[in-house]
């Protein structure tokens, strides 16, 4: 008899892993969101097919298009405005100054906090009644705005948070990118005659780019799936005004038990992560073993 | 010349010192929140406390968080990430020494594998996942959470273990197995002991993922025995009259572990930026 190799033996515990957890789901998921409960029975028999019926309804309900619509406005403007500030502190931070050890260590804590915790601070803030910024503004314009509780700033309140909590992270990988240079580059273009504009457009930015796209392209995926900030601050409300997919998909399954809805709410924006991540995969962004 | 200097130097003094006073005031609005007495919590114009109330950290029946709930969530959360933290370690300790020193031949499709379970987002696979604890009568146990969360970290650290190894000199692995030695026997005895810092980043790092999880505890415990701390505290929030201070010291108390494990692996966790490594 042939012995097996034993690397099959190292790698079966995760494998089966992603296989009953990720794999398994996921198909489990397509196959919920593309059919009805039969009513009257219980578990996986009770599944009818029904093709994209449920997919159909969903695209047909307002709340459903307001959340993806949502999900792409947080994304986009969220990611591009996070990396924004972050580079402008980044390229300061990269000077070298008095206490910019101990600026970096505070500039870490917003990112370090559990999210749970630091949301419902933010909670707080945007308090009507006692909120230091409904009082903040009150003081600047004389009328605050109702920051969690009117439809037509909700969403951007929570994403006002999400851009505090996550502008360290990309300060990092900024400074990381840019202390990857190395100095004698500079010294180059500064023996050419380079001004500061001309250094960073033809030789700063070219040199982090890719490090750039790597985290623009895996925020966008994960971000897709984002629900903490969302939920622990609006619940997606007032009216479903700052829902975004997941937090509609957990109403719709945990809440109203509208399980082939639920599935078929994640499954509309599934192609999307699938292709990004194939993206990812083909063009050997991400490496296993460094 | 120099006054232009010295302006320079104020502007960018102010803007730093500005950016870090923006960035950090809702934690320490948070922190201090817990500290305020009960009138100073509602107004927001007291920035700094004009005396420190340290009521809510008390076992005080209303006000305090040192509740017997408290420390059931905080059991929770521990027992939780600690065999998770256990859990990845033994399965990813295995796949990353065959993903570097074996030869097999799936091992570019499992390598692919792995990436793949990194980029997924979690929170898409929600519903299934709680579909099939329930089918397994797993759901509204703490073992439903425990398998979910060794799933979602054991790729991060195949990618970092497998690296690590990769970085051990074969020649030693190879004196002892012309000795007699087998493999098992090589990772325990002179892989793991070269890999120890390796180990306690991953331990440490898979930990705080899964103390700072919100999504899968909501989803999979609804047991309020089972409860773990970020569900506990973010379940006070939809009490009818929301307990702010005592709140407040509870997310302190639970967030206070939490930065400094990632204070530890600071240096861990900005090596691994540059190579997208890290979820934001």
């Amino acid at each position: 008899m042939r012995k097996i190799n034993i690397a099959y033996w190292y790698i079966l515990p995760a494998f089966l892993l992603f296989f009953l957890f990720i794999l398994i789901p996921l198909i489990l998921e397509t196959y919920i969101a593309l059919s009805e409960i039969a009513p009257g029975s219980v578990g996986l028999l009770s599944l009818k097919f029904v093709g994209l019926k449920n997919v159909l309804i969903l695209l047909n309900d307002p709340n459903y298009i307001k959340s993806l619509i949502n999900t792409f406005i947080f994304l986009i403007v969220n990611i591009n405005v996070k990396m924004a500030i972050a580079l402008l502190a980044a390229l300061a931070l990269n000077k070298g100054f008095i206490g910019k050890r101990l600026a970096m260590a505070l500039l870490i804590i917003p990112w370090a906090m559990p999210e749970v915790p630091y949301y419902l601070a933010w909670r707080f803030l945007y308090h009507t009644d006692f909120g230091f910024l409904t009082y903040l503004f009150d003081a600047l314009l004389g009328h605050p705005p109702n920051w969690l509780g009117d439809s037509r700033i909700a969403l951007f309140s929570v994403m006002i948070t999400h851009v505090f909590k996550y502008v360290p992270f990309w300060t990092l990988i900024f400074l990381a990118a840019l202390q990857s240079i190395p100095v004698e580059i500079y010294d180059a273009t500064k023996v050419d005659g380079a001004g500061t504009w001309q250094t960073f457009r033809y030789v700063t930015l070219p040199l982090i780019k890719n490090i750039v796209i790597i985290n623009y392209t895996l925020s966008f995926v994960w971000m897709l799936g984002e629900f903490n900030s969302v939920w622990i601050l609006t619940q997606g409300g007032p009216n479903y005004a700052s829902h975004l997919i997941a937090s509609y998909a957990y109403v719709k399954t945990f809440l109203l038990l509208e399980w082939n809805s639920g599935a078929a709410a994640f499954i509309i924006v599934l192609p999307i992560i699938i292709v990004l991540i194939t993206l990812v995969l083909r063009k050997g962004l991400l490496r296993l073993g460094g | 010349m120099k006054l232009k200097n010295l302006l320079f130097k104020i502007f960018f003094y102010t803007g730093i010192i500005m950016f870090l006073i923006i960035e950090l005031f809702p934690v320490y609005w948070l922190v201090v929140g817990s500290i305020k007495s009960y009138d100073e919590l509602f107004n927001p114009w007291v920035l700094f406390p004009q005396k420190i109330d340290l009521i809510h950290f008390t076992d005080q029946p209303i006000e305090g968080m040192m509740t017997p709930t408290f420390f059931l969530q905080l059991r929770n959360s521990l027992f939780i990430a600690i065999v998770v933290g256990i859990f990845t370690l033994v399965v990813s300790v295995l796949a990353s020494y065959a993903l570097a020193r074996l030869s097999f031949r799936f091992s570019s499709t499992f390598a692919q594998l792995v990436l793949f379970s990194y980029l997924f987002p979690g929170s898409f696979l929600i519903l299934p996942v709680a579909f099939i604890m329930m089918q397994y009568n797993l759901y509204n146990t703490l073992w439903s959470v425990i398998l979910i969360e060794t799933t979602l970290s054991t790729p991060f650290s195949i990618w970092l273990l497998t690296g690590y190894f990769k970085s051990i000199p074969k020649e030693i692995e190879e004196s002892a197995l012309i000795d007699g030695c087998n493999r098992l026997n090589v990772v325990v005895k002179i892989v793991l002991p070269l890999s120890v810092p390796a180990l306690i980043a991953v331990f440490m790092y898979v930990f705080l993922s899964s103390w700072n999880n919100y999504l899968y505890p909501l989803v999979l415990l609804g047991d309020r025995s089972l409860w773990t701390l970020p569900i506990g505290v973010a379940s006070l929030i939809g009490s009818d009259i929301v307990p702010w201070g005592k709140m407040f010291a509870m997310a302190v108390i639970y967030a206070l572990p939490a930065v400094i494990i990632f204070f530890f692996l600071n240096k861990f966790i900005v090596s691994g930026l540059t190579k997208g490594a890290v979820k934001a």
